[in-house]
């Protein structure tokens, strides 16, 4: 057996699920040792990898996990990470699909219907965490918006701040996020009346903020965010444009603008 | 996660001096207490894996520390053991780190961590024979050219052994480090959970140690599962493990140590205790050479 096949042949029996005969094919290759049988060996290594994968997505998703509780939450959490089909060897990575993973278990489970507002819940704390730990280094080149004439709208491009994320919800998940976030408890979750949208973003005492923000700011801030170009910004938001990007640049979600 | 404040100026009075004697484990939930107290502690070990994203909160943080300490770096994502190529973003990253940082070394494990496109972020044991050898100690060639500097290596814990093994693990190591001129990270804790879980005398594994190549040893506390140990990081170090400490300080005095702690992480006090333990065998190691009974 060569080196390749040994790592496959136990890897494959680590996976929860693996069948009986994947599971002795890695036994076999193992030495008997003492009174620890080649399975409960074997066993060790799956407790521990799935051990990894829950303490990892705990600490990114703090209120999902006090909203299922630790045992549904373990579960879901175990599921997603051996099945996830886009996979990093940078474990801060491991959280990136989870709230897709949790919106299609909700789309399919009944048990899931008190809490449809999870998967986006899940993504304002993905948010949160991508926010907290953006590359912040800075764009060079960058053009002050004080400094851009009306006739060079055209070649002008939004530099966002690196941190800001843009979220726009069907539910309350920012009242939800602070009660759980808050002692004494989470109070009776309601419904919205319209579409929520929301803005996170770092600032410069590396506090993490988030926003409610207005359809027609979350609109604008999202053309950003794709790149559009200022004129076509000026377009979109006709005589409120200046006044959007300069609330903007005082929020320091928009840096300045680039050729 | 929850969001800190931190003040942006960094600290300009460095103390920064060798990696010796005891160190401690950088964890996060300790960064504000060694930020604001500047405890008196040898060098950090940094877990690059948490720190790979550039710039940013996380990056100023460890600066400040970096200020006023020296500092390793340690990693668990390298997946020396695979077979799958070297991932070169992964490289570039933790390259990136050190040209920030500096570390005065940096290490990873003889294991492997993926296989395809499955990452398991566990240390996996590698089979310990011809094969294995070469392989790792092209990838280990690989990593240093890449890095520009030489590689530390750790034995890893482990909870089975194969039957494709065919060098014992002691040997397998002196041989590899010999072939790439890497250095060894030794973890003392790792070689007794071993002893238990496979049933060979610990002494006769540390006889075999090519000591003038090792740079680093840790020091942890595993977890007793009745029919096995699990390194589980999670405990203070254990009488036998500090009885082999002392037994490998008796003649390498001078091998900087560090306590390793990740679970259940106590207040940083504990592990300076446990880093002035491991300063006060290192440096009279008979005075805990009572017996030979690990």
């Amino acid at each position: 057996m060569n080196l390749h096949q040994c790592e496959k042949i136990f890897t494959d029996a680590l996976r929860p699920g693996a069948s009986e005969e994947v599971f002795s094919n890695a036994c076999s290759m193992l030495v008997q040792q003492g009174s620890l049988p080649p399975q409960q060996r074997l066993l060790i290594y799956r407790h521990n990898i799935s051990g990894g994968f829950i303490n990892a997505l705990s600490a990114t998703f703090v209120v999902c996990r006090q909203v299922l509780g630790q045992a549904c939450f373990s579960t879901m959490a175990r599921d997603y990470a051996w099945n996830r089909v886009h996979q990093s060897g940078d474990l801060n990575e491991l959280g990136r699909d989870f709230p897709d993973y949790l919106q299609a278990e909700i789309d399919i489970r009944i048990e899931f219907v008190d809490v449809a507002y999870l998967a986006d819940l899940a993504r304002l704390e993905w948010f949160i965490e991508q926010s907290a730990q953006a590359d912040d280094s800075g764009s060079v080149n960058m053009i002050g918006v004080n400094m851009v004439e009306h006739s060079e709208t055209a070649g002008l491009y939004p530099v966002m701040n690196p941190s800001l994320r843009l979220l726009a919800t069907d539910y309350p998940v920012l009242e939800i996020w602070q009660a759980h976030r808050q002692p004494g408890g989470v109070s009776h979750i309601q419904g919205l009346d319209e579409r929520a949208y929301l803005c996170v973003c770092r600032d410069r005492y590396d506090d993490v903020i988030i926003k409610l923000i207005s359809k027609e700011l979350f609109s604008f801030m999202s053309a950003m965010v794709e790149g559009a170009s200022l004129e076509h910004l000026v377009s979109i938001a006709a005589s409120e444009a200046p006044q959007i990007i300069h609330y903007a640049m005082q929020q320091e979600w928009l840096q300045g603008f680039k050729n | 996660m929850s969001p800190q404040r931190v003040q942006l100026e960094y600290d300009t009075v460095g103390t920064r001096g060798p990696i010796s004697r005891c160190g401690v484990g950088l964890r996060e939930p300790h960064l504000e207490h060694i930020l604001k107290t500047k405890p008196d502690v040898a060098w950090f070990e940094l877990l690059t894996d948490n720190y790979l994203q550039p710039n940013g909160p996380l990056w100023r943080q460890i600066d400040r520390v970096r200020g006023n300490y020296s500092m390793t770096f340690h990693g668990v994502g390298m997946s020396l053991g695979s077979v799958e190529p070297l991932d070169n973003t992964y490289l570039e990253n933790l390259g990136q780190l050190m040209k920030r940082f500096e570390p005065a070394w940096v290490s990873d494990h003889i294991a492997f961590t993926h296989i395809g496109e499955k990452y398991f972020h566990d240390l996996l044991p590698v089979p310990y024979n011809d094969e294995a050898l070469e392989h790792l100690t092209q990838r280990i060639l690989q990593v240093q050219d890449s890095l520009g500097s030489s590689l530390v290596v750790e034995n890893v814990s482990s909870y089975l052994q194969y039957q494709d093994s065919t060098i014992a693990e002691a040997e397998f190591i002196s041989e590899l480090l010999s072939r790439t001129d890497c250095r060894l990270l030794l973890d003392v804790n790792n070689v007794y959970v071993n002893s238990i879980n496979h049933g060979f005398n610990a002494r006769d594994y540390l006889a075999n140690i090519p000591y003038e190549k090792v740079v680093e040893i840790h020091l942890g506390g595993y977890d007793d599962r009745g029919d096995y140990l699990l390194d589980a990081h999670n405990n203070m170090v254990t009488p036998p493990v500090w009885q082999l400490y002392a037994e490998v300080m008796q003649f390498n005095h001078d091998i900087p140590t560090l306590i390793e702690w990740d679970n259940d992480l106590p207040d940083f006090e504990v592990l300076q205790d446990q880093a002035t333990l491991a300063n006060d065998i290192a440096s009279q190691p008979s005075s805990i050479l009572i017996g030979k009974s690990v």
